[in-house]
């Protein structure tokens, strides 16, 4: 028996480095003060997300590659069906006209490098200065709860370090002189991962693509029809969000601070369908409002 | 080792490891009562996990068979898919978690758990009249996305926890309001969350604590929907 444990420990590793990670902490949603839901959640509290997918290029060392670069795409709408249809999650979109007008390149760049440092950083990981500022933004003016985050890359085994440098060793450096086409084949990595709006910490991440291609031969030689699409895999440990009617939209502006927390309704609250029979009186949104000067929550009160 | 020992196990465990029956029926209505106003909830019919199929005992009977005969010859093992070699274990799994969440979804029966639910999240009637309102649940459960019946061999397809019911408002002096109430993988309402789909293993885990949970949960959105709905009614 002591023959197997090693084996069985190894084993054991492996198939729990092929789970998603999630954080232990707490979270804190920024879309509602409390919600009437009985199953233990962590990503599942922070329900309105702003979904941002990057495309990664393959880099020199692959086939076809060019820099590697990163870009902002529109988001698959496979991955607005999970995320919605299945998970009910609720999608922000702050321009739906212009994209993501205030993500500009440097921003996009800085959250591609976050991506990068997620892979094992944990509750450590904090989205980059200008990232956080965007999502606070997002966060005082549309109630966002998070940042969700699909990144597709283009990539080979040849351009793995680690790889690339074991095969060195062994073959003595001849393997840098000739070219594998097999590790300079293309393969696409997916990689999905959430910050939460209110501390712009990682709070849950995935990655398929790694070994993928070894699955689906094997599945094809157990005669196995499709399985689930790479964003499927992807997606579907995601949990459940706290369903909309059990939240409360009340004491939202409580978390804001002046000047940034008007009141009265914008885009994002107009589309939003209360929850609840109290839940218009308390929160005031969509209500016609006298015109004069803008107030804040703190004026109102200094008013009285 | 004689092989004969491990044969006879291997038909005791498959003899064994036989589907329970599924709860037996009479789940309870529950009532509440405030102010006049009375929420009736009621199961039209026991819950289900329709997972069992007529292959079942086949692959049974071929488990039990096969794996002495590999232990025998090895080289038989080639001619065997491989979940057909273990296939009494694995059905004896698949029918103790099938069990499991066949017993979890009745403990604490669902219209128990929407009416706390309603009467948790009531706020005073405030002048308005007094009503009777009944929510009949016709059809509740663990069903596959496509809606057909769970294999024990099936790659890992997902079971949702889904709902179908019909409400009736009755108020004096007013004709009946009755109104559909659709909460399953292929048909939900606008205003309602999708289900909450997961493998059964994951279902069946600490002794189906996920699906007590779900349920629970279930009783809360069922409440919080008919209260929005009772309000939208003139």
């Amino acid at each position: 028996m002591r023959a197997f444990r090693l084996p069985t420990l190894l084993t054991a590793l492996g198939l729990a480095g092929c789970a998603p990670w999630q954080s232990s902490a707490p979270v804190t949603p920024s879309s509602y003060a409390q919600a009437r839901d009985v199953m233990p959640r962590t990503l599942g509290r922070l329900r309105r997300l702003v979904l941002v997918e990057l495309d990664r290029a393959a880099p020199k060392a692959c086939d076809a590659g060019t820099d590697g670069e990163v870009t902002l795409t529109v988001p698959d709408a496979e991955t607005r069906e999970i995320l919605v249809e299945r998970k009910g999650y609720e999608l922000v979109d702050p321009a739906p006209d212009a994209g993501h007008p205030w993500l500009d390149d440097g921003a996009v760049q800085a959250l591609a490098q976050d991506m990068r440092r997620a892979e094992g950083a944990g509750d450590a990981l904090q989205l980059a200065a200008p990232l956080r500022a965007w999502l606070d933004r997002l966060r005082a003016e549309h109630q966002v709860d998070a940042l969700f985050v699909v990144q597709v890359e283009s990539t080979c085994g040849n351009a793995l370090g680690p790889l690339r440098g074991a095969l060195a060793i062994v073959s003595l450096g001849t393997s840098e002189l000739t070219k594998n086409p097999e590790l300079r084949r293309l393969e696409t990595l997916y990689v999905a991962a959430a910050f939460e709006s209110a501390s712009g910490r990682l709070v849950w991440r995935n990655e398929v693509g790694r070994g993928a291609k070894a699955l689906d031969a094997f599945r094809q030689l157990r005669g196995a029809t499709a399985g689930p699409s790479p964003l499927e895999r992807l997606l579907e440990p995601v949990e459940p969000a706290v369903p909309k009617i059990l939240t409360r939209w009340a004491l939202t502006r409580a978390r804001c601070a002046p000047p940034r927390c008007a009141r009265g309704s914008t885009r994002s609250s107009r589309r939003r369908p209360r929850s609840g029979p109290r839940a218009d009186r308390r929160s005031g949104a969509g209500r016609r409002r006298a015109p004069g000067p803008r107030r804040t929550w703190g004026s109102r009160r200094r008013a009285r | 080792m004689s092989i004969r020992p491990l044969a006879l196990g291997l038909i005791a465990l498959a003899a064994a490891a036989r589907a329970d029956a599924p709860p037996a029926a009479g789940i309870p209505a529950a009532r509440w009562e405030a102010e006049g106003t009375v929420v009736e909830v009621m199961l039209a019919e026991p819950a289900a996990l329709a997972t069992q199929t007529l292959s079942a005992p086949l692959h049974y009977a071929i488990g039990v068979v096969a794996m002495p005969m590999v232990l025998l010859q090895p080289e038989a093992a080639l001619a065997w898919p491989f979940h057909m070699l273990l296939a009494a274990p694995w059905q004896a799994r698949f029918n103790h978690q099938s069990a499991t969440v066949s017993h979890a979804l009745v403990t604490p029966a669902l219209p128990q758990t929407v009416v706390t639910a309603f009467a948790a999240q009531w706020t005073a009637r405030d002048g308005r009249p007094a009503f009777t309102l009944q929510l009949r649940i016709e059809s509740y459960g663990l069903t596959t996305r496509s809606g057909r019946t769970l294999e024990a061999f099936e790659p890992k397809e997902d079971l949702c926890l889904a709902v179908s019911a019909q409400w009736t408002l009755t108020k004096p002096g007013v004709v009946p309001h009755t109104q559909a109430l659709m909460l399953t993988p292929s048909q939900r309402d606008a205003d309602a969350p999708p289900p909450i789909c997961l493998p059964l293993a994951r279902w069946a885990e600490d002794d189906g604590r996920r699906t007590r949970q779900a349920v629970a949960e279930l009783g809360e959105v069922l409440a919080a929907l008919l209260l929005q709905r009772l309000a939208a009614v003139p």
